[in-house]
């Protein structure tokens, strides 16, 4: 017996992604289903839709944030993965805070795209344990000093290191001491996850 | 009507109108003020009368409206009386606003006198993007700031095709990895899309190079004091409520150098850029623009700032393109200006100065 494919909404208008993401989420299983443009997709009939959803933050027309708060809107049920340009730490904050699960960084790996998927399908089957995400974050995040809590909360609101070095009278190179310090305590390997866990903190 | 009523009546006739009107005399001190005016910059008719006009104007207008004047005087050739023109304003909150400006001349009295009659256009979205185009074309401004719309533009669409290749050649992996057969076509299929979006990637980097290589490349005799004065005209507007002193050490006023003028402008704006926002949360805010002779034939330029200085980090890293930490630069300013310099023969190098902050050096041919 075949097993029915689980469905996997991708919206990004340029071709090339939006083919290559099909093609590579199609290997591993999935049926993609393609749009090219936010509008495209939110004419379908969205309560029907029962898979996550890739949604492009910039995209011409409505942006990708725009496009996500109307369609939680119509399904707040709508696991919506943000995929943004590099270094849009801002835009990902907002994009968590307005409902979407979590979000890639163009480029990226296949395996984070994997892993992302796996987690949430576990969490469909599994009901959704947000609690415990939180206080796996918020545990995570308590084993850090009050510098380097200071310093996170500098680099979650988009400040570079300059910046955070001067707002604590400290150097750049002490900055960049404390990063990696930090990176290693909460067992992660870049500023989005950061955002991640922060966010899934509050 | 003797001459005290007359002054009374010319006073209430100005205060209904609904253009501003602004009386200097010769020497650009403020003689009348109308009620009109008050409404737009802010300030009331006691507080700017008896000041010079250019309280009332942005750099760099502010710093040469002295010299218009006398120019004016000793020439008698009118840049703006008689003619009317799009210019900036200053408000008393700090902001710069478009504003119509049609400036007339009183004959017949001792100390010269001059009326200027005023128009807001701040409301008028169409007047005000015409100003700003206009301001643009005046400065080539386009070519600069372009360098750094390129700079995200470029990030953005690298992106995409980087994204598909890994998302194409992920997928290919997995297919070759996988239980079914491997069907040859697809992988194929597969590898050509991918080496179709490593061609996108370099189509998109040659096009950055070409920005960076065409356009004006002639190189002419320019005045060292012209270049920073028209690289500072193009950077310091936004930069207007930050409150930068700016210092200059100019070792000659009439130095000149052999440069592309459009290419130095896009180096010392990036400098001068990278100096004021290397100071945004500084409190005493000082941009130190220097020129020497160091060596016959060559002039070094230098542009300190008192921010926080240069990381080793940085110092390995300054003129990669892409390095950058700052947010929403993308660092290929450096790296450019390091190339266009290189192009005139000359150097460019930075270091850390006494003040805590960055100073960096470029070298220009004389000749």
């Amino acid at each position: 017996m075949r097993m029915i494919k689980p469905n996997i909404y991708i919206v990004d208008d340029d071709s090339a992604v939006r083919e290559s993401l099909s093609l590579l989420v199609e290997t591993h299983g999935f049926a993609a289903h393609l749009y090219e443009s936010g509008d495209m997709f939110l004419n379908e009939n969205l309560l029907t839709m029962n898979g996550p959803v890739l949604l492009d933050v910039r995209m011409p027309g409505r942006d990708g944030l725009e496009i996500l708060k109307k369609a939680k809107a119509q399904n707040p049920k709508l696991q919506i993965i943000m995929i943004s340009g590099h270094g849009d730490i801002p835009m990902a904050v907002r994009a968590l805070k307005n409902g979407a699960v979590d979000f890639l960084e163009k480029p990226f790996l296949a395996s984070d795209l994997l892993h992302i998927l796996a987690t949430l399908k576990d969490s469909a089957t599994k009901a959704p344990k947000l609690t415990e995400q939180q206080e796996t974050a918020r545990a995570a995040l308590a084993n850090l000093t009050p510098r380097e809590t200071e310093i996170v909360q500098l680099l979650v609101d988009g400040q570079p290191n300059k910046i955070i070095a001067h707002t604590l009278a400290i150097s750049v190179r002490t900055v960049e001491t404390h990063r990696a310090h930090i990176m290693t305590k909460l067992k992660i390997r870049s500023l989005s996850e950061m955002v991640k866990l922060s966010i899934y903190a509050t | 009507m003797d001459n005290d009523s007359a002054h009374l009546e010319l006073g209430t006739v100005l205060n209904t109108l609904t253009d501003g009107v602004i009386m200097i005399n010769g020497r650009g001190i403020i003689e009348r003020y109308n009620r009109a005016c008050e409404m737009i910059f802010g300030f009331s008719a006691d507080e700017v009368i008896g000041k010079n006009i250019d309280c009332l104007m942005p750099e760099p207008y502010r710093r040469e409206h002295d010299a218009y004047l006398t120019n004016y005087q000793k020439t008698g050739t009118p840049k703006i009386i008689g003619i009317g023109r799009r210019v900036s304003g200053k408000r008393k909150d700090g902001t710069n606003f478009p504003m119509y400006l049609s400036v007339g001349e009183i004959p017949n009295i001792k100390d010269r006198a001059y009326v200027g009659i005023i128009r807001d256009l701040t409301d008028d979205a169409k007047q005000r993007a015409d100003f700003e185009q206009l301001q643009q074309a005046h400065f080539h401004l386009s070519r600069v700031s372009a360098m750094d719309q390129m700079g995200a533009a470029i990030a953005h669409e690298l992106n995409q095709p980087l994204t598909a290749i890994m998302n194409f050649l992920s997928a290919g992996a997995s297919l070759m990895n996988g239980d079914e057969a491997v069907d040859k076509t697809q992988i194929t299929d597969i590898i050509e899309k991918s080496l179709g979006q490593a061609e996108r990637a370099a189509n998109i980097l040659s096009r950055l190079r070409s920005f960076i290589e065409t356009g004006d490349v002639e190189k002419n005799r320019v005045s060292v004091a012209h270049l920073i004065h028209t690289s500072l005209g193009l950077t310091m507007p936004q930069f207007n409520s930050q409150n930068i002193n700016i210092n200059y050490e100019m070792e000659d006023d009439n130095l000149h150098v052999l440069a592309s003028e459009v290419q130095i402008q896009q180096v010392l704006v990036n400098l001068i850029k990278n100096a004021c926002e290397a100071m945004t949360h500084c409190e005493r805010k000082e941009l130190t623009i220097t020129t020497k002779i160091k060596e016959a034939g060559f002039v070094t330029f230098g542009v300190m700032d008192k921010g926080s200085g240069l990381s080793e980090n940085d110092l390995e890293t300054l003129y990669e393109p892409f390095s950058s930490d700052k947010k929403g630069g993308l660092g290929v300013g450096l790296s450019i200006s390091h190339s266009i310099i290189a192009n005139h023969e000359g150097q460019l190098w930075a270091e850390n100065n006494t003040h805590h902050g960055a100073s960096f050096y470029f070298t220009l041919p004389t000749k």
